[in-house]
């Protein structure tokens, strides 16, 4: 508002100093035609100011009527951006496990992550600009109206420029998606292939930080264990069945299957919901809940059933365990450990407990590993539970990569043609992104530079005066 | 000093400079044209003088009612304009 106050009043002051020059009692022809021109420039300038809501409003009517919407398109730019944020995170998670079995595989992997990473750039562009226009297109369009405001002429190319640069972009930016869309046509059918990730949380809503996923096609198949990436799992699959079964996703830790929130589901079914299609790859998110678990780290699974009200982890290390728990019935907590560490000591309430080996209750394998299980009476109340713990280096604690490698290959056989068709499909949806992003602003600014020609140039054809 | 101030001062000024020089010029204008000088170049040059200043004062005298013309003539466009229809989602 107070740059169009300012431009008001400069109109006033340019149409007197036109007055003044006509009465300048100079009779120099040069001198003199200055003064029509400035008058002129006056009324143009104060009509553009007083109408310049209107002008916004009849942009915004032709922009609705082209078809296109900041807030879808803003959106959907944002969820382009984290798409490919995903996607590249993603890879470099597959180059990070693949790298222990195929050395050259990182090289293909970071091949492909550099232009993922140069679209990531020009849809950042495309959405700061979006941003600088959708919020100030009052403030750089009045900006430009000032400076043509300024008398004589000084900023006026400057200012026709700024003008219409806020009125271009503010109509024709939004029409991205359709230019995209041309951009993208292909004309072979779009690859099914499904990315899944999610977040996995226990019953009480606290994040799962490590562990392993596997996954139960029709109660036959099993394929796992899959590592999670802080808090995340994420898989990547050309295995059709796994999107065309009945699957149940458990949490595989500690010589245990957890059950989780998914148990015979068909995950077609609820990645059809979430499959975000503008974004061309079929990028699903299945939260996962652990039913059971309390946490998980290095070869230790904390568990309890039944459920009790609320626990609270303090201290959670390779030597020592501290928890909270606050029960209204009397529940058991199991502790799961590898066969590395060694129980020192077990506290309720700084009450120590005697006969440790008697709360084994059963022993067990998980994959190359063998562990045992504690169980540990909780009587109602709240309690503080403090377990010390030795272990020695030269065990492991986490199944063999090999198992894992295995798991992989179920998931995503690199042999498998498809491979080549996603890498093909991926570098394509990613050059087009490049290019159509620079392709669409420079015509854009093209429009931009003709428009601000049309206001502010000293051409014969101008529009109104 | 805030610089919509500095303008407003700067249009009185230049107000006030206008109305003076269209004396001026109109004096000087039929000085010219009067003047016993048998040569028709200079009475021209005194009847420009003369009409440019009248023009000038012309538009003086007018410019706050352009000026209000235009305002109203805008905010009557502005508000007789219908609001945009709200975009359908696909």
């Amino acid at each position: 508002m107070y740059f169009l106050l300012i431009a008001y009043y400069l109109s006033i002051l340019t149409f007197y100093l036109g007055v003044l020059i006509y009465a300048l009692p100079i009779p120099l022809t040069g001198l003199k035609k200055w003064a029509p021109r400035l008058l002129t420039d006056a009324f143009f300038i104060a009509i553009l100011t007083l109408s310049l809501g209107t002008i916004i409003n009849v942009a915004d009517y032709i922009r609705t009527l082209i078809g296109g919407s900041w807030e879808n398109f803003l959106l959907q730019t944002k969820t382009t951006i984290i798409f490919r944020t995903v996607i590249v995170f993603l890879f470099s998670i597959i180059g990070n496990l693949f790298s222990k079995f195929l050395p050259g595989i990182n090289r293909l992997i970071t091949l492909i992550i550099n232009p993922i990473l140069a679209s990531l750039y020009s849809n950042m562009l495309m959405y700061s600009i979006a941003t600088m226009i959708y919020k100030g297109v009052w403030l750089i369009s009045s900006l430009g109206i000032v400076l043509m405001a300024i008398p004589f002429r000084i900023a006026r190319n400057a200012g026709a420029f700024l003008f219409s640069f806020a009125l271009v972009f503010y109509i024709a930016l939004p029409l991205y998606p359709s230019f995209y869309r041309i951009l993208i046509y292909s004309p072979s059918t779009p690859l099914e292939i499904p990315i899944i990730y999610g977040s996995i949380v226990n019953e009480f809503n606290q994040p799962i930080t490590s562990g392993y996923i596997g996954f139960e096609i029709n109660t036959n198949e099993y394929i796992g264990p899959l590592p999670l990436y802080s808090n995340n799992y994420m898989l990547l699959t050309t295995n059709t069945k796994l999107m065309s079964s009945l699957v149940t996703i458990y949490f595989d830790a500690a010589g245990h299957q957890f059950y989780t929130n998914i148990s015979n589901v068909d995950l077609h079914n609820i990645c059809i919901q979430n499959i975000n299609r503008e974004a061309y790859l079929n990028i699903c998110r299945i939260d996962v809940m652990v039913r059971g678990l309390i946490a998980y780290s290095n070869g230790m699974a904390l568990h309890i059933a039944p459920k009790p009200n609320n626990i609270i982890i303090d201290v959670f290390s390779k030597e020592n365990i501290k928890m909270y728990i606050d029960t209204q019935i009397d529940t058991q907590l199991y502790v799961s450990l590898t066969n590395m560490y060694d129980v020192e000591e077990i506290t309720i309430d700084n009450a120590t407990l005697d006969s440790i080996d008697n709360l084994i209750l059963y022993q067990w394998y998980w994959y190359n590993l063998m562990g045992r299980t504690y169980v540990i009476d909780i009587s109602q109340g709240q309690h503080v539970i403090e377990i010390k713990m030795k272990y020695s280096n030269e065990m492991a604690s986490e199944p063999s990569e090999i198992y894992i490698y295995n798991a992989i290959q179920q998931l995503f056989p690199t042999n498998n043609p498809l491979f080549t068709d996603i890498i093909n499909e991926i570098n394509r949806i990613i050059y087009i992104d490049l290019i159509a992003s620079i392709m669409y602003l420079s015509i854009l600014i093209s429009i931009t530079w003709g428009f601000s020609r049309l206001l502010g140039g000293s051409s014969r054809i101008r529009v109104f005066i | 000093m805030d610089i919509i101030d500095l303008i407003k001062d700067l249009i009185n000024k230049t107000v006030m400079v206008a109305w003076l020089l269209f004396l001026l010029t109109w004096i000087i204008g039929w000085a010219i044209k009067g003047s016993p000088i048998p040569m028709g170049k200079t009475r021209r040059i005194g009847q420009g003088l003369i009409e440019d200043a009248i023009w000038g004062a012309f538009w003086v005298a007018i410019g706050t009612s352009v000026f209000w013309l235009i305002m109203y003539i805008s905010s009557f466009l502005g508000s007789t304009y219908p609001q945009p229809p709200l975009p359908q989602l696909p």
